[in-house]
Order: C-alpha cells, then structure tokens, then sequence
C-alpha cells in the first residue's frame, strides 16, 4: 500500500515537472531577441541568459586565470545553445553577441568595479570590418591566418585548460603566460606551409600545431602575434566607453548595478 | 533497534537510532581519510533526511556525539593540561544562535521559495544553489524543489531567467553575511585555547563534526581487544554495542577487578 502511494505522488510530481518545464518553456519563446550577426550579416534570433548559465559563469569566478578561460568557454557554448538556428558563429561575433543578450537579460547598467555605474548602451557604435582571413609570408614559410570559430576557440581552450591542470605552482609561475599565448596563437592559424609541405590546423592535431609554433622564428611569430592584436584592439573598441573603461566579458560581466 | 526523539532548533522533531561501533568504525575510517564526502553520505544513510537544513543537521549529529560516543571534548591547553568542554553546552548555542531566513524571491510570474541550504557537505557551488531553492512556482504551478534529481534540478534551471539567479545570488550573499561564523567554544587564555568559530554556510560544519568524531585508530581497536578479551570473552557483541556502552562495561569490569584485588589484599593482610 505504501509504495502504490509514493509510485503516485512521484508521478504526479513528474506531472507538474513536465507541466512547469512546458510553461515556462513557451514563456522562454517570448524571451528572445534578434541579433545582426556580425560575420554573417544575418538577423539571428537568441533566448536570453538563463539560471544554470549563469550559476556556470559564476563558478568560473573563483579559478583564476583558468577561470577567466572557462567563462570564455562558458560564453561560446552560451552563444551556441542559445542561438535559434545552427551557425558556426566566429570569435568576431562574441562580444556583440553576448553585450546584446546581457542587455535585453539584465539591463544595460553596468558597474565596472570602480564605483561607476555605466549604461551599456553608452557603448560606441559597434565597427565590425574585421579583416577575417589572411596570409603572412617569411622566407619560406607561408601562414594562413583565420579569426576562429567558436567551437574551435573552445577546443583550443580546453586543450589549454588541460595542459594547465597539470602544471605545478611553480610552472603556472614561470611557464603560464607563455603558454597562454602558444594557444592563442595557434587558435588563429589555419594552415602553415612550409616549402611543399602544409599542415591545416585542426582540433584533433593541437599537440602537432604547439610543436609547430613553438618552432617559427621569432620574426614570424612577432607577425601572428601583431595580427592578432590588431584584431583584438579593433574587437575592444567596440566595449570601451568613452573614458577608455572596457567592458570585462567574464563572469562579473552578468553582475547588474 | 532503539532509538530517541529529538526536538531540533527549526522545531522539527526526529528520532534518532542508536550508533553502533560498526558505523563508529566506518565513521572514524573516514574522518581519519579526511573524506568528508564519504562522512556525509554515510551520515545521511544513517541520520540525515533530505528535509533538514545544516543547522538541524549540526545539531543531529553533535547530539550522536555526545549521547553515543561521549559527552565532552578535550584539548590539550597549555603544559599538556586536558581542558574539557561540554557537547550540551555547544547545542544550547545552537539552538540559541537558530535563524530561520525562508524567503520569497519573485520575478515577474516565477516564484522561488528559498531557506537555509538542506545540505551539510558541499562539493561545488552547484550544491549551495541546489541545497537554497526549497521550490519553484511559475503561475499556479509549484515544484518541490528538494524532491528533484540534480538532472531535473538543472532542467528547471536551464529555463528560468537570469533575474531571478541575481535575486537568489543577492540572498545567499545576504545569508552568509547572517550565518556568520558562529563561537561554538570560547578563547581560553589561561590555558592556551584558540576559539572556535564555525562558519554554517559551507563545508566548516562537516568539518568540525569530523574533528568531534575523528578518534584514534589504534585506541579504537584497543578497546575492541580489551573488550572482547576481557569482558565479553570473545563473544562478538562488540560492534552491534555503542562506544559509551563498551567503555562503561569496561569500567563495571575495572571496578570489580578492583574489588576483588582489594578483598585478596585485605584476606591476605589479616
């Protein structure tokens, strides 16, 4: 007798779950906004942030420097999950992306920690003329830079979040900055090719590509580098506020006033 | 299996079964490992309900302490002296120092019931969210939040709005700041005693519950040898009996020992 009454309140219990998730699913259709994508031009609609993205951003608050990766992480899959249609959105698109869905989430006021309260709509006008693909050319060496994807950012990352795990104290000390940038580097590098022979940089040969970078001359590498941080500036521009503020897209970011 | 009622700090009421030495064993085991995880679960198996928030937990488990395996604790203080103190006296400050903090937190048609965290080990910060959440109300339709899988938790969560995590974070926050660490023994100058603070909302209660239980293997065993050698003669009772109740059957066998030397002394003096 006692287990036919616990077998129905679990399944009425199962009832309103289900009946829950569906309203508030339908109330979550309502709970979108249309997004200009800046890579594809194209008009995406996105469901806003919701609990569990932001419980998973918060908990990247406490890790340090692999906190500040896994929240990029974080914000990828975010962009992904989010998005009503299935589109290989680039690193070009991120920031755009994610201020628009913290806007219409949260409201636009935005505390930048220093005791100033900032409206995100204050931003300039976003400029969104990345120089997506190019080739840099040293001696013989020939390299084919793209701003990543997303998915391949995230892999990237987590190879780099992997590599990190099993640093000591006193590598993070001497080795981290380096191999942070090792891993920037390659996320932006399609291929390289060297006299006839070429490698495509891909998620499955990420050990391959390091050795590969690590061994460019310097000269090269400085190139990558610049190039990078040309993309990167142009990309800070658009969520730095009148008074050079920046924008910090981590996990404080979805702190409102 | 015997048991006892107890009235807990929240004014739920519990009955509490006996601890054996087979779970002290286990218990030791793993405060001696310093796996509080393990501790808690089989703490949960063996006393705590899904229904109790961490004061009444604390309150539960200090109350086996004392009632089944000792009803002090002791430091060594200054010059190697065994200062005392009281179990009972730690859970009147409990029950002294209870806060009962339920709120609502509304955003727009979501209503999410909140109160002190239904949980006494936390692994990540996904635990103190989940151990928050009592239920969820969207309209006319309420979910005992408590009741869910981790995996039906997060399906609920996945489609609630961002707001409503600021509303719960901006309650935790506030939580903390109220659960502050709470003085569960006083600073003993004269002795050279630290006081000792607990702080409710986090992993300071399962500690301070593993520092009560942790108990020297070897004297643990000592006692199963002397026991089953000297008073039970082997009989294998050791285990199904609680510490208190082999520690007083070792003093009953103590004392008469003593008795029956100090008649074989007085025979033989006269």
């Amino acid at each position: 007798m006692i287990q036919h009454y616990v077998v129905i309140n679990k399944s009425m219990s199962n009832k309103l779950l289900d009946g829950l998730i569906k309203d508030l699913d339908s109330l979550n259709q309502q709970n979108t906004i249309k997004v200009v994508v800046p890579s594809s031009g194209e008009e995406v609609e996105f469901s806003l942030f919701n609990v569990s993205q932001h419980k998973d951003l918060m908990k990247t608050a406490f890790d340090g420097y692999e906190g500040v990766v896994k929240s990029s992480c974080v914000y990828n899959n975010i962009i992904a999950n989010n998005s009503s249609v299935d589109y290989d959105f680039s690193l070009a698109d991120k920031t755009y992306i994610i201020v628009q869905l913290r806007k219409e989430s949260l409201g636009d006021k935005y505390d930048a920690g220093n005791d100033a309260v900032y409206s995100l709509n204050d931003l300039p006008e976003p400029q969104h003329d990345f120089k997506y693909e190019d080739t840099l050319e040293y001696k013989d060496i020939t390299v084919n830079l793209k701003i990543p994807t997303l998915k391949r950012d995230t892999a990237v990352s987590n190879k780099l979040l992997n590599e990190l795990s099993r640093f000591t104290d006193k590598q993070k000390e001497t080795e981290l900055i380096n191999t942070a940038l090792t891993y920037e580097i390659i996320k932006f590098i399609k291929s390289i090719q060297i006299g006839e022979n070429t490698l495509e940089f891909d998620e499955f040969n990420l050990n391959d590509s390091k050795k590969l970078v690590s061994m460019l001359p310097l000269k090269l590498n400085n190139l990558i580098i610049e190039w990078i941080a040309d993309f990167r500036k142009k990309e800070e521009s658009n969520i730095k506020f009148d008074d050079e503020v920046m924008v910090e897209i981590d996990a404080s970011f979805l702190i409102s006033d | 299996m015997f048991n006892i009622e107890l009235d807990l700090p929240s004014g739920k009421r519990v009955r509490i079964p006996e601890l054996d030495n087979k779970s002290h064993l286990a218990i030791i085991k793993f405060c001696e490992n310093k796996d509080y995880c393990g501790l808690n679960k089989l703490f949960e198996r063996l006393y705590l309900t899904p229904d109790l928030n961490i004061f009444d937990r604390f309150y539960v488990l200090m109350y086996v302490r004392r009632l089944f395996v000792g009803s002090d604790i002791t430091f060594i203080g200054k010059d190697d002296m065994e200062i005392s103190y009281s179990i009972s006296d730690m859970l009147v400050r409990l029950e002294d120092n209870y806060i009962d903090v339920h709120k609502e937190l509304v955003y727009g048609d979501i209503t999410l019931k909140v109160g002190i965290p239904v949980g006494s080990y936390f692994d990540s910060l996904d635990d103190l969210y989940n151990f928050t959440i009592k239920s969820v109300r969207f309209k006319d339709t309420e979910v005992d939040f408590t009741q869910l899988s981790n995996k039906d938790k997060r399906l609920l969560l996945d489609r609630l709005p961002s707001s409503v995590f600021l509303l719960l974070q901006s309650y935790i926050t506030e939580l903390s700041n109220t659960l502050f660490d709470l003085t569960l023994i006083e600073e003993n100058k004269a002795f050279d005693i630290a006081e000792v603070k607990v702080n409710i909302l986090g992993n300071g209660v399962i500690h301070f519950i593993s520092s009560l239980f942790a108990y020297d293997l070897f004297s643990f065993y000592e006692t199963l040898y002397y026991y089953n050698n000297l008073v039970s003669g082997g009989s294998g009772d050791f285990f199904d009996l609680t510490f208190n109740e082999v520690q007083l059957l070792l003093k009953i066998h103590e004392e008469r020992i003593k008795r029956e030397n100090d008649e074989i002394n007085k025979s033989n003096n006269s």
